[in-house]
């Protein structure tokens, strides 16, 4: 049965995970450029929030943002 | 009474304005999709590297596996996000000055520290329902064998909530001795993972908080009460003891 299993059935299963990542992704990078920042530069924190799935963008919500 | 019920209010909206609700969610929902998705997954990724016959044998995954997994890699992984995400609690609000306001309205320091543990507890308890009940899809959905029941998660989601109790109150304690929440998180992420370092120990292993995550992926209840006992009375003192540091902070 795995063996069968084609790249649009592994996409079809990974699609909740994907849209997860994405969505969190952008709201970040959308959150980073009104945000005022600590600890990195904001270049730096794009990066880590597009490389590290899930984990950057939560570092940059708990550790990057300067609160109000 | 107001103190706790305002306090209580203030930390949704806070833990809303944070996004700690997002990166608690992320901690504990994420893995119950993408670790039986992943274990599903497994075998095509190396199907070209392991010939399939000794494939079949290797990764024969029934659902409770996959539940199993779960388990695990929410104390392996989901385990921090829940930690630093309460690291910052009660050293923020001393140290930036946002307590002031309160305490000179003669706020009840007890009742703020509990606000700050029922809150989180709160997120953490749905939270964790919500994602056992993903992970019994998904795990139903993509592997044969005995299917995983609500009267399986049960037990799970008890100890699980038991579990976290004791690793909030841990963070919150040490929130309250650290100036800044990497240091207390840390602190607690350290102290949370020895838990498991006791259980290697055969006489130690029951009065290791740890060993209601071993419990929970051998979905046995067994010897269950000591470490219940245990880890609500090690929780119990942690809060205790947070509130007397609460009470004896200065603030300026």
């Amino acid at each position: 049965m795995l063996g069968n299993m084609d790249m649009e059935e592994m996409l079809k299963l990974l699609a909740p995970v994907i849209v997860l990542q994405f969505a969190l992704m952008i709201f970040c990078l959308v959150k980073l450029k009104n945000d005022r920042v600590k600890h990195l530069p904001k270049w730096a924190w794009a990066l880590i929030i597009i490389i590290f799935n899930f984990v950057g963008p939560i570092v940059y919500l708990l550790l990057g943002r300067e609160r109000d | 009474m107001m103190t706790f019920k305002a306090y209580l209010k203030k930390e949704f909206i806070e833990g809303i304005r944070q996004y700690k609700y997002i990166a608690l969610a992320t901690g504990i929902i994420l893995f119950s999709i993408l670790d039986p998705v992943m274990l599903k997954l497994l075998p095509s990724f190396i199907s070209n590297k392991i010939p399939a016959n000794i494939i079949n044998q290797l990764f024969e995954f029934k659902p409770k596996d996959a539940l199993a997994n779960y388990i695990k890699d929410l104390f392996q992984i989901g385990t921090l996000f829940i930690i630093f995400t309460a690291a910052g609690s009660i050293n923020e609000e001393i140290y930036s000055q946002k307590i002031v306001f309160p305490f000179s309205k003669g706020a009840n320091k007890s009742q703020i520290v509990l606000a700050k543990y029922l809150h989180f507890e709160i997120a953490i308890c749905l939270l964790l329902l919500v994602g056992l009940f993903f992970n019994q899809y998904y795990a139903n959905l993509l592997f044969e064998g005995q299917k995983i029941t609500v009267s399986d998660i049960v037990p799970v989601y008890f100890l699980l909530c038991i579990y976290y109790l004791f690793v909030i109150s841990l963070t919150l304690l040490l929130s309250s001795f650290t100036k800044k929440n990497i240091s207390a998180g840390i602190l607690a992420c350290t102290a949370s993972y020895s838990t498991a370092l006791f259980s290697q120990f055969e006489k130690l292993k029951k009065f290791s908080p740890y060993n209601l995550i071993l419990l929970t992926s051998n979905f046995g209840s067994q010897d269950v009460k000591t470490t219940l006992v245990t880890t609500i009375l090690l929780t119990l003192i942690f809060l205790v003891t947070t509130v007397f540091r609460f009470n004896s902070l200065e603030v300026n």
